[in-house]
């Protein structure tokens, strides 16, 4: 099956990352090959590391032989070291020899995790990685060892994405740990993670996830394609990713989603989706996102599915109520005055009386104040949090009321709007109705109601022309399949739900085969 | 694709058609009531009645400003009166929220289609406010009468007609396009509802007038005004009103149908059942009669006993279907009245028959087409009511007739 044309046959070169990798030991002058003499090993680690306190490069003895154990000190768990590497190799009675490394390891490293390094470089970044090389005389390898990490933040619950009911766990910063909470809920052997390095300075451990089986294989080539593509100094956070793997930079629209849920990550792999999960980051992404995937919480699944699907439409129309108020209440109120009943009419006039702006620039200094309020609220100390809430509320809500500067009715407005936009279950789509929300304000203030349904024509032509990994933004709607909208609008049981999604053109179209309803069994003798 | 040409299209959308139409509510002023009335030099006084929005806030009451202000002028059109209230009045006048047209009593009756045209033409206004004659006094007058309940006399009208057609049916509910429709068929002539004024029109002008219980001057619904094209021939009052609006779309009214055979005693001696009467539909038909139309109303619905002066027991079988006959006698005989009473005094066809006519009977339609009003007073009136009585309440057997008798 061919999806999507050219991109998927242009092949790339699969050497990039570690070429670039190559010129920089270059330029930095250091000895590609890793030399037989420890000593020489020994010589330029020190130079490459000179200044760093804790750079350890300390000699042992191995079988009789002379070695070094090197290591980053603050990288390293000192409690394992220790206790597993360090008494292993010194408390050996005898000396036994050994052929390689790999049988060194053997004898007196068995239970510890290991890697061979051939290059000099890999030693080098064995060390940046946290990892314990031991390198011994004569041979022509180091044996890296991992003995995890030191002590990590502890799996919590999600902060952005909370959750009534379900799962509360949540990634956190350590690439391991997070791929051993997605794989601790699918034990699949086809489940798989793909790691790539990216970032010259960063060296950054990004993980692509997938389950072989179900994943489509043009999707899986175009995103691993992508992820190569990366080039950047530094890989802090997913979000840096994101921006270089979505298909289009100029859109408010997010086209790749994030989450902090490894039960959300999970429901997108075995739809046949892809997560990309970036060591330092606890938000994980996955691909090819949709429009509808913003508006489905992973507590969706887990409450009944009449609820669930009652929740869902009141996201939708919350999205609109978010994007769409503040310049309906413009619109109505300046241009469409014969749109209101007329009680409610003069019970506005009678609020506007005496207010001196016009109602569009009044809506902005609302909004405004109100986009001040969130930003403080986000990036101010937790411990002057107090004061941002008194202050906002009273002199924005009631002192400005109060003082004649806006109506009530707008402080209503603009309130209602504020909290319909933290509807979305995934933060960064709010972000998208909070900066439209003013493009549309501004059309109705000079167009009215024409001006809004511009917008949403516009906004609509947009969403349409937009793709994610090929797929169409606004897939099982626009275009239209019908076989796949037991997930969109409404959720259908889970029992009811066989199917992946067919839009993105699952490897395994069906989840279950058997039809199962549940019920009371049948009574006994009844042939139906 | 090029796409610089389109985005600067849409630009010049936005900033090419803006704003023309733009009015800010504080700039604005909702009319809720027009009357129309003659001029004493030129043809026609318009008075506007004007919401004050700010007393119908909660943080500004306390003022004793008026909750509406009235202002007349005179002209020769409504539409240039319309655009020059400026003359007596701050702000720019919005005309969507009207809610009743008075009609002076006197311009009814030398026509109203001259202004009317305005108000089809315009744009400006709904089709969703009542047209009212007044009786009695000048149109301008009944807005000037308030309410302690709608402080605004045009909403307090609206809101009083609404109710009137739910509950009993006593307002011909007639909306501009209905009266423009009315006048320009050849079949059906309009009407309008009426109203007039209890009490002393200077003192209801005033707020005072809400803070006595007894409310000193009151605007009152008093039936319906029958057109003959678009002059005003004559009244109505509100029993044949609603009798006229159940031909036409009545839904709920009551009645008090007297128990025994209806004979010459007076209406106050006599013993009654109230019945409520539901989901009522009404059938117009014209039926030929050895080549004379004749005129058939089929009334079917429902009703119940709301409550009964009666001695009958209502527990048995034969009490419902002799309240049953009685009542459709009575309805039968209450409509057939009303319909006389039109072909007599008015012979004017308010009811439609003529485009029943029209429809059923097109040939024969079109020969008296011209003169059809003379042909529906003279023609035959037969009324079929079949009500049927349903339910009695949540008492079976009334506690009257087990009062023990006295002799």
């Amino acid at each position: 099956m061919k999806l999507f044309g050219s991109t998927f046959l242009r092949k790339k070169n699969k050497n990039r990352g570690k070429s670039t990798e190559e010129e920089l030991f270059q330029q930095q002058d250091i000895t590609k090959y890793y030399s037989r003499q420890v000593d020489e090993n020994k010589k330029h680690l020190g130079e490459l590391f000179k200044g760093t306190f804790d750079f350890k490069c300390e000699s042992i003895k191995i079988g009789g032989l002379k070695g070094y154990i090197t290591y980053i000190s603050t990288m390293i768990n000192k409690n394992e070291l220790s206790n597993r590497v360090l008494q292993a190799a010194t408390n050996r009675q005898t000396d036994q020899s050994f052929r390689d490394m790999v049988e060194m390891r053997e004898l007196y490293f068995p239970s510890i995790d290991y890697k061979v390094s051939k290059n000099f470089h890999q030693v080098v970044w064995s060390v940046l990685n946290g990892e314990v090389v031991i390198m011994v005389d004569g041979y022509m390898e180091a044996l890296t060892l991992d003995i995890g990490l030191p002590q990590q933040r502890a799996i919590s619950e999600p902060s952005t994405q909370t959750i009534i009911r379900g799962p509360k766990e949540g990634f956190v910063e350590a690439l391991p740990v997070n791929i051993q909470l997605v794989r601790k809920r699918l034990k699949n052997p086809r489940l798989r993670f793909e790691v790539f390095q990216i970032g010259s300075d960063s060296k950054t451990n990004v993980a692509l996830g997938y389950i072989n089986d179900i994943v489509n294989e043009d999707l899986l080539c175009e995103v691993r394609e992508r992820i190569n593509k990366v080039d950047v100094g530094a890989l802090l956070d997913s979000g840096n990713v994101e921006e270089f793997i979505a298909d289009k930079s100029f859109t408010p629209f997010p086209l790749v989603y994030n989450t902090e849920r490894p039960d959300s990550v999970c429901g997108h792999l075995l739809e046949g989706k892809m997560a990309i999960i970036v060591d330092g980051s606890p938000f994980v992404l996955t691909v090819p996102t949709l429009f509808v995937d913003f508006f489905q919480a992973s507590e969706d699944y887990y409450q009944p599915f009449i609820m669930a699907s009652f929740v869902r439409m009141v996201r939708y129309s919350s999205f609109m109520i978010a994007l769409l108020l503040p310049s309906l209440y413009v619109a109505i109120s300046t241009f469409h005055h014969e749109l209101m009943p007329t009680q409610l009419l003069i019970s506005i006039q009678a609020q506007r009386e005496g207010v001196p702006f016009p109602a569009v620039i009044e809506i902005m200094i609302m909004e405004l104040s109100f986009e001040v309020l969130r930003e403080a609220g986000v990036r101010m100390p937790r411990v002057v949090g107090q004061t941002v809430s008194i202050v906002g509320a009273l002199v924005i809500g009631q002192a400005a009321v109060e003082a004649g500067l806006v109506s009530n009715v707008l402080v209503i407005v603009v309130a209602f709007t504020a909290i319909a936009s933290f509807v979305s279950p995934i933060y960064n789509f709010s972000i998208a109705t909070r900066l439209l929300r003013f493009v549309v304000i501004f059309s109705a203030s000079f167009m009215g109601l024409y001006g809004v349904l511009l917008f949403l024509i516009m906004m609509v032509i947009h969403l349409v022309s937009l793709r994610s990994f090929g797929i169409p933004y606004l897939a099982p709607v626009a275009p239209f399949r019908p076989k796949d909208q037991d997930d969109v609008f409404i959720r259908m049981p889970i029992w009811k739900n066989k199917k992946r999604p067919s839009y993105l053109y699952p490897k395994t179209p069906v989840r279950i085969k058997d039809q199962y309803k549940p019920g009371p069994p049948k009574p006994m003798g009844d042939q139906r | 694709m090029n796409r610089k040409p389109f985005l600067l299209l849409v630009i010049c959308m936005g900033f090419l058609t803006g704003c023309w139409d733009r009015v800010e509510l504080n700039d604005i002023s909702i009319v809720t009531g027009l009357a129309v009335d003659k001029g004493k030099e030129m043809k026609y006084k318009l008075t506007v009645e004007i919401v004050n929005a700010s007393q119908f806030s909660k943080s500004q009451m306390g003022g004793e400003a008026s909750p509406a202000i009235t202002y007349s002028l005179e002209g020769n059109s409504v539409s240039e009166l319309v655009h020059k209230m400026n003359i007596g009045i701050t702000r720019r006048l919005i005309f969507s929220h009207t809610r009743v047209l008075y009609i002076g009593e006197e311009v009814a009756k030398e026509g109203v289609l001259e202004f009317l045209d305005y108000l089809d033409r315009s744009g400006q206004f709904r089709n969703d406010f009542n047209i009212v004659i007044t009786q009695g006094e000048k149109a301008e007058v009944f807005t000037k009468i308030t309410y302690p309940v709608q402080k605004v006399p045009s909403l307090k009208m609206h809101k009083q007609t609404q109710s009137f057609i739910e509950e009993w049916g006593g307002d011909p509910g007639v909306r501009l396009t209905d009266f423009i429709s009315a006048v320009t068929s050849l079949g059906r002539n309009p009407v309008a509802a009426a109203i007039k004024l209890k009490g002393d029109p200077k003192k209801g002008s005033s707020s005072e007038n809400n803070q006595s219980l007894d409310i000193e001057s009151l605007v009152e619904m008093n039936g319906m005004a029958v057109f003959q094209d678009d002059k005003l021939v004559g009244f109505l009052d509100l029993t044949d009103t609603r009798n006229y609006y159940w031909t036409q779309e009545l839904k709920n009214t009551s009645l008090s149908v007297p128990c025994a055979k209806q004979d010459e005693a007076k209406s106050r001696d006599q013993l009654f059942n109230d019945l409520r009467v539901t989901e009522t539909y009404t059938q117009l038909k014209v039926d030929l009669k050895s080549g004379r139309p004749v005129l058939k109303v089929k009334i079917t619905g429902e009703t119940r006993i709301e409550a009964t002066q009666c001695p009958d027991d209502i527990t048995k079988i034969e009490t419902y279907n002799k309240f049953e006959k009685q009542t459709n006698e009575f309805v039968a005989n209450e409509i057939q009245k009303t319909i006389e009473k039109v072909q007599e005094e008015y012979g004017a066809d308010i009811f439609g028959f003529g485009e029943v006519f029209n429809r059923q009977h097109h040939k024969e339609y079109k020969k008296v087409e011209k003169n059809w009003d003379e042909v529906f007073a003279q023609a035959e009136v037969e009324v079929e009511s079949d009500l049927h009585l349903r339910r009695s309440g949540i008492r079976a057997k009334s506690f009257i007739s087990e009062i023990p008798k006295q002799d």
